[in-house]
């Protein structure tokens, strides 16, 4: 029993959003490239679908005719460039499966690795790629891996949604992953009752329950002291499809909710789909709004419509700005330190929000900011409404940038 | 399709600042429905006068400075209900305003405001004026030869107060019954005990204040008081009496917890909250007043930053070498 939790307790969910999900394709798509370097083919080119445009990853989600490359600021990856695809969707024919699937027997942890590589796979709870992370802990192995099927944001469900539609295959990519590593115990994080029921025809071995409290996984991390490794569902699926048909990833799973929308809703659409079309799409009408990319709590503010949806989305949380309430007014730092007591990481936002307004920055008090896992807890329990997650994202910026000037 | 900057809170209202504030507020008018109740309009138009003259203090202040006013910011009017809940019904009017107006023009907006005050604005004024006029400060009518207090007007019979009593080493005379509900000579709403124990109890459920102040501070001053009786009936009734005269309660549930003045950190509030049980008590046995309260508060707000940088380095020290240890383990 723990006194004193960590994290908070998010206001429950009405329901499961699968019922709403839908499968959509914009008619143009702007394809972000990794590295963040040159672009293979040749503007004006006929793409086909699975087709590579960049030099490891940026696959072509459709047939369709490569009209220009863009340079982007994209909130989640920075600058980077981008393929604009134009999409021919004329007729829906009846998906092809490529390759044959290959189910039975064991696989090399170097075929494992060389699939995920050259299906350009993006972890969408780190937003890494998929390989890089797989090196790492090929290096050192942690004890355990689990899939992310958590429902602890408030808004997005996409995680907990794709496992239970998809969950033979995630536990498929999740067998491959713990191949890959030795053979490490796999588990399944959840906390929801929808996943745990769809947990019940699985061997129980599987099941990883974490506390209904945000942000789980974190909470459950530190109590582990980092023996403890995640992956996100999709990219699990993901690597089930590459490592079994050679499939790239082109297509994720996104929650688009808010108060901008009568109810949440998911949806499939290929990577790189303009989040301003998918919003028109699912009826956000000509007022504007603001718009969240990446997670409820701790989302990057998007300002262009052009941004691409990546494989690490997860959701978009789009509401309408209310006239100037009252309520919304930033008090300074009242020094509740709820902040301090609800951080996964033990970390000092007050501390650090308090060092980030001096000239110059007292560097000893910017303590551990490095270990920040930008969860944005800290943020959603400040009843002053200090952004103190941007404060911390500074702080970690300041720190990598080695020094403070 | 037009995309703004901003960003949303996902907590829901009632857990702001702003509501932090109000919460306060209306348990203070909670409390001081009782003492309205035993004084009568005297005590209310002095609750409503002094609110008023914080809430104008500030408006003036603002308006001086040309900074905004922020009418949702209940502040002024929680420091102004403290200072009279702190003072006798039959005290002059001009005192509590005196009161009002050092504790915001002083102490809470030279230092910027609600947030930014280093001293408890309401310990402050009350703490000016005990300086000032300690014999007005601490005369209390008689309650029980049936005078009763008019709203202008002054020469009422006075008595001393339990807490006075207690500095003699007297046993004070009073029911339990009335002890409880507050109803013998002292600040006319620090004397209400259930009435203090359930507004503490509903910030606490509302999470508007932390449980650990509260509860070290009268865990300190009920050891104290045990351990040291100033009266001879035994530990027991020492703590009784000690606990539930005078504005220790008060103190101890609606001014440390303060969040702007008292530590941030959970440690530090703990040390905090047992230090200001303990100063309280060493103020009654050995200070000047019968109350030491408000004086006790203030030295702790002067410490509370210190307390904070204390805890913190301990702590940062604790985690650094187990992090260390568990490398080492890692490696071997």
């Amino acid at each position: 029993m723990d006194f004193f939790p960590k994290g908070i307790r998010m206001t429950q969910k009405n329901g499961l959003v699968l019922e709403k999900s839908s499968s959509w394709t914009p008619e143009r798509v702007l394809i972000p490239l990794y590295p963040k370097g040159i672009g293979l083919v040749p503007v004006g080119t006929r793409v086909k679908k699975g087709a590579l445009l960049g030099e490891e990853g940026g696959f072509a989600p459709e047939n369709g005719i490569l009209r220009e490359y863009r340079e982007l600021n994209h909130p989640m990856l920075g600058k980077v460039l981008c393929a604009v695809l134009e999409l021919e969707l004329e007729k829906k024919k009846k998906e092809q499966r490529r390759g044959n699937p290959q189910l039975e027997g064991a696989r090399k942890p170097e075929d494992i690795l060389k699939a995920a590589r050259h299906s350009g796979i993006l972890e969408e709870c780190s937003g890494e790629l998929l390989w890089k992370q797989m090196e790492h802990m090929m290096a050192s192995p942690p004890e355990l891996i689990a899939a992310d099927a958590l429902d602890d944001d408030p808004i997005p469900q996409a995680g907990a949604a794709f496992f239970i539609k998809e969950k033979h295959k995630v536990i498929r990519g999740l067998t491959y992953l713990s191949q890959a590593l030795g053979g490490v115990q796999e588990r399944v994080a959840w906390n929801s009752r929808w996943v745990g029921e769809a947990m019940e025809d699985l061997p129980a071995r599987y099941s990883l329950r974490l506390k209904n409290r945000y942000p789980a996984w974190e909470i459950f991390e530190e109590s582990h002291r980092g023996a403890a490794c995640r992956v996100g569902v999709q990219a699990l699926a993901a690597l089930a499809d590459a490592s079994e048909r050679q499939m790239p990833q082109t297509h994720t799973v996104i929650t688009v909710g808010g108060d901008a929308f009568a109810a949440p809703r998911l949806c499939k659409v290929p990577i790189g789909t303009p989040v301003g079309d998918l919003l028109e799409h699912c009826g956000i009408g000509a007022r504007p709004c603001q718009a969240v990319m990446g997670s409820a709590l701790s989302g990057y503010n998007i300002l262009d419509p052009d941004t691409p949806v990546i494989a690490s989305t997860r959701c978009i949380v789009v509401w309408r700005p209310t006239s100037e309430r009252l309520d919304d007014r930033v008090f300074p730092c009242i020094g509740c330190g709820k902040c301090q007591r609800a951080c996964p990481k033990g970390l000092e936002p007050w501390v650090v929000q308090d060092a980030l307004g001096q000239d110059p920055i007292p560097e000893n008090m910017l303590w551990n900011v490095e270990a920040c896992t930008q969860c944005g807890v800290c943020r959603a329990v400040c009843p002053s409404g200090i952004d103190l997650l941007a404060c911390m994202r500074q702080a970690a910026e300041l720190r990598k940038r080695g020094g403070l000037i | 399709m037009k995309l703004l900057q901003g960003s949303q809170r996902y907590m829901p209202a009632s857990h702001s600042s702003t509501s932090m504030m109000w919460d306060m507020l209306a348990v203070l008018m909670v409390t001081s429905v009782l003492p309205v109740i035993y004084h009568g309009a005297r005590a209310a138009l002095l609750l409503g006068s002094s609110m008023a003259v914080c809430l104008g203090a500030y408006i003036l202040f603002q308006l001086m400075t040309r900074r905004e006013i922020w009418i949702t910011d209940a502040s002024p009017l929680v420091t102004g209900a403290m200072i009279a809940l702190l003072l006798p019904a039959n005290i002059p009017y001009w005192v509590v305003f005196t009161a009002d107006v050092f504790a915001i023009w002083v102490v809470k907006e030279p230092f910027g405001g609600t947030g930014r005050n280093l001293f408890n604005p309401a310990a402050a004024g009350v703490a000016f004026v005990t300086v000032l006029w300690p014999e007005r400060v601490f005369s209390y009518y008689n309650m029980n030869i049936g005078q009763s207090l008019t709203l202008s007007g002054s020469g009422w019979e006075t008595v001393s107060s339990p807490a006075a009593w207690l500095r003699e080493g007297i046993q004070p005379t009073i029911m339990p019954f009335e002890m409880v509900w507050g109803r013998y000579e002292g600040p006319m709403g620090a004397t209400v005990a259930a009435v203090i124990g359930a507004g503490a109890l509903y910030l606490l459920i509302r999470k508007s204040i932390d449980w650990r102040i509260p509860v070290f501070f009268l865990a300190t001053a009920a050891l104290y008081a045990a351990i040291f009786p100033r009266l001879l009936g035994g530990a027991v009734i020492s703590v009784k009496y000690e606990l539930l005269s005078g504005s220790l309660l008060f103190c101890a549930c609606y001014m440390a917890v303060d969040p702007c003045t008292s530590p941030r950190t959970a440690v530090g509030k703990c040390i905090f909250g047992a230090m200001g049980g303990l100063l309280v008590m060493l103020l009654r046995n050995y200070g000047a007043y019968e109350q030491g309260g408000c004086f006790a508060i203030l030295l702790l707000n002067a410490l509370s930053p210190l307390i904070d940088r204390v805890v913190l380095a301990c702590r940062r020290e604790v985690l650094s070498r187990e992090s260390k240890k568990q490398r080492a383990q890692a490696d071997s």
